[in-house]
């Protein structure tokens, strides 16, 4: 299936090629190419070899598919459903038949009509090895190979790893993999056997290929877009540091999230995430903390883990973040992507009940967050709107008959007050006095917009499914909001650390 | 540092992967961490003579390639106050080891003598170690002495080499670093003394790779601006016979 790309989809380099195309068609020599992406390397130089080298992986024109499948219940099917789904143009090989899914298939890598940027393996392990010439045969440089089959099953496994990197060298080719979920990048495709994420800002890469696909999933429910993801296997060519590097100089990936279990050389790993973090936010999940933990990660990857205590001062010594658990990895990085940093660590807190305005400002405190006195000008102009029984200090209860108005004109002061850096917004949604579910959220964004103040802001809905027409109102809006006072504590408090490593290093 | 390479390698000749207290504070001294006055000596009357320049009290300890954990072997005498006794100390330390060495069936070389050290005024007890982990190379780490490490584990660790603003992290982040800010009643600690030695541990680590573990334990901080002092260091170097642990 030859797709022509629509127009508005059409990314800078992929506009430059056609322009280049139009140049060569005039009649103008560029000398001999493999590929139009190779010229369009040559062209612009873009970044250094490297970036270029793992560039390949995430930005192809063209993907062969070595192992495609018509059968349903195989890898080879989804991945080229997913695939054919995607901005690129796609060459399902297999010997079995002409046509799957209704895309004219190849018998071999040999037989393409052009060369392809990028061949994605999903055949047995022993015939990976074998592959490596053909792919460099068919104009690729890059390979994901998803097969598992290899050091991940013991000493014949990483036998067959061996060969399969000695070939790949030898053909001059890259690979991710092998053992992995593969390769996508929501803007142009996705080279997994997973779900295409939403679009977003934030680039992931995970040593662990279930749980990266898994991630997947959850960001969907979490709303949190994704710019690149790497399962990066048993990262036998490829290295985890190498994506890390090429997440760093990716202007499409502003927020990069990491899940590592171990690491045979920390010194490129910590150096890696030092330069990751001097550019951007860099929140880190380390799986095999435990001892038990740790002996799961040897089993699982085969790699070592690293001593909890050091690995933690690495993380911020490098200038990056921890995340305690699978669902902070995913709202940290949510709350950098959606709102600004905080200038300080001074938070304000409103609430329409007093009890989640002090579990919130328990769980801050804990967090090393300051909960500061608000300026006198502010106390007096909340009391001047506020119930006769709210409190007007930080934090502040517009107790529960507090509504839209209520919501907007605390918001808006709170933020113009010069002692606060950020804001925590709790509702206890009610179903009582006529109020609606979704006005308290309406105020606060209301409130947002007339402070007009770059400061960080997130809330806290409770009362579960109750809540949530309000949750997805401030989330639409980019207004990260949770549950639980803790977790919206916890993110804070994490950005708050970052602003001030960022800070430190100026 | 030139001086350091030949007491590891006097030290690897000997058969010995740690090195004595003098030699250890000979490299420390170089790298301008604070050590009290020290000294050694071979005999009792020079361990007098010694004890007189460093100036009363002081605190001897056995010397001798056969003993590293110089308190088991009743190799260590504290707050010896005058002549008498720290001659006294000398020939009970040189008893003492030749007991342990009988104990344990070893012939213990004393021909070293004693390690002589000015008896330092108590001061707030942290420590200051190095360790080599296998994945990151060699770590830092701070904590806070007694209890507050062996109980309850309150260090705080980073790779070397590490930055000034790396090393005031590393001191505010432990659960304890009030104490260092001044705890009932008490000054605030010299703190900025404390990230001078951190530094320099480091500075001596990165350009000495070939030590593999470093306790600085304790070490004493006083009142701000009074300083820190490193009381007592014990420095464990590689064996390039045995397999070589990765370098960083």
């Amino acid at each position: 299936m030859q797709k022509s790309p629509a127009p508005k989809a059409l990314s800078k380099e992929r506009s430059l090629v056609i322009i280049l195309l139009v140049i060569q068609q005039l009649g103008l020599s560029l000398g001999r190419h493999k590929s139009n992406h190779n010229w369009f390397r040559i062209m612009t130089n873009l970044g250094s070899k490297g970036f270029d080298e793992i560039d390949c992986f995430f930005n192809p024109s063209s993907v062969a598919l070595v192992g495609a499948s018509s059968d349903y219940r195989k890898l080879g099917n989804s991945i080229l459903m997913n695939l054919i789904t995607s901005e690129i143009d796609v060459y399902p090989v297999t010997r079995s038949r002409q046509q799957v899914l209704g895309v004219k298939a190849y018998p071999s890598l040999d037989s393409l009509p052009e060369p392809v940027d990028l061949v994605i393996v999903a055949v047995a392990a022993k015939y990976c090895p074998g592959l490596m010439s053909q792919i460099q045969g068919a104009g690729a440089k890059a390979a994901v190979v998803i097969s598992g089959g290899f050091s991940e099953t013991g000493h014949q496994g990483a036998q067959l790893e061996e060969e399969l990197v000695r070939a790949a060298q030898d053909a001059g080719v890259r690979i991710i993999g092998p053992n992995c979920v593969g390769v996508s990048n929501s803007r142009l495709f996705n080279g997994t056997f997973t779900m295409m994420p939403e679009r977003g800002n934030i680039s992931l890469i995970s040593q662990s290929g279930a749980l990266g696909g898994m991630l997947i999933y959850t960001t969907r429910t979490k709303r949190i877009g994704l710019s690149k993801f790497a399962s990066i296997g048993n990262s036998a060519d490829v290295s985890f540091v190498e994506i890390l590097d090429y997440f760093t100089d990716d202007p499409k990936s502003t927020v990069i999230m990491v899940y590592i279990e171990g690491v045979d050389d920390g010194r490129p790993f910590f150096e890696s995430l030092t330069r990751a973090a001097k550019k951007k936010p860099v929140v880190v999940l380390k799986g095999g903390r435990s001892e038990a933990g740790s002996r799961a990660t040897q089993s699982h990857t085969g790699s070592l883990a690293g001593s909890t205590a050091i690995f933690d001062g690495m993380i911020r010594q490098a200038g990056c973040v921890t995340a305690p658990s699978l669902d902070t990895l995913l709202e940290i990085a949510k709350l950098f992507d959606y709102q600004s940093l905080p200038k300080g660590r001074n938070i304000g807190i409103i609430s329409n009940t007093g009890g989640a305005g002090v579990l919130a400002t328990d769980a801050s405190a804990d967090l090393g967050l300051n909960i500061p006195a608000l300026e006198q000008k502010t106390c007096q102009e909340l009391r001047q709107v506020l119930s006769p029984m709210a409190s007007v200090n930080n934090p502040v209860d517009v107790v529960a008959s507090g509504g839209r108005g209520e919501y907007r004109v605390s918001t808006e002061l709170m933020l113009k007050d010069p002692n606060l850096d950020m804001l925590l917004v709790i509702c206890g949604v009610p179903t009582f006095a006529g109020m609606t579910q979704t006005e308290h959220a309406a105020g606060t964004l209301e409130g947002i917009r007339t402070a007009d103040v770059k400061k960080p802001v997130v809330g806290v809905w409770l009362a579960g499914d109750v809540g949530k027409p309000g949750k997805d109102l401030l989330e639409m809006n980019r207004i990260p909001c949770y549950d639980n006072p803790a977790l919206a504590a916890l993110c804070m408090a994490r950005v708050t650390e970052y602003s001030e490593m960022r800070a430190r290093e100026s | 540092m030139k001086a350091a390479k030949k007491i590891f390698k006097k030290a690897l000749d000997e058969g010995r992967t740690f090195v004595l207290e003098h030699e250890a504070k000979d490299i420390m001294k170089g790298y301008g961490i604070p050590i009290p006055a020290y000294d050694t000596a071979a005999t009792a009357d020079e361990a007098v003579e010694k004890s007189k320049k460093i100036g009363f009290p002081v605190v001897l300890k056995i010397l001798s390639k056969d003993i590293l954990h110089k308190s088991d072997a009743g190799g260590v005498k504290i707050n010896l106050k005058n002549e008498d006794e720290v001659s006294q100390a000398f020939n009970e330390i040189m008893d003492n080891a030749k007991k342990f060495g009988e104990e344990k069936g070893i012939d213990v070389d004393l021909s070293r003598g004693v390690f002589i050290s000015d008896f330092a005024d108590m001061g707030t007890e942290v420590i200051v170690g190095v360790t080599r982990d296998p994945q990151f190379g060699h770590a830092i780490m701070f904590g806070l002495g007694g209890i507050f490490v062996e109980v309850l584990k309150d260090v705080t660790f980073r790779l070397i080499p590490l930055t000034e603003i790396d090393a005031r992290e590393m001191i505010a982040e432990i659960k304890a670093a009030k104490i260092l800010e001044g705890v009932r009643g008490q000054a605030p600690r010299d703190v900025d003394a404390l990230v001078k030695v951190i530094l320099a541990v480091s500075k001596m680590i990165d350009e000495n790779p070939e030590i593999n573990e470093l306790d600085c334990n304790p070490t004493f901080v006083y009142d701000k601006g009074k300083g820190a002092l490193v009381v007592d260091a014990r420095i464990l170097i590689d064996d390039p016979s045995k397999d070589a642990p990765a370098s960083h």
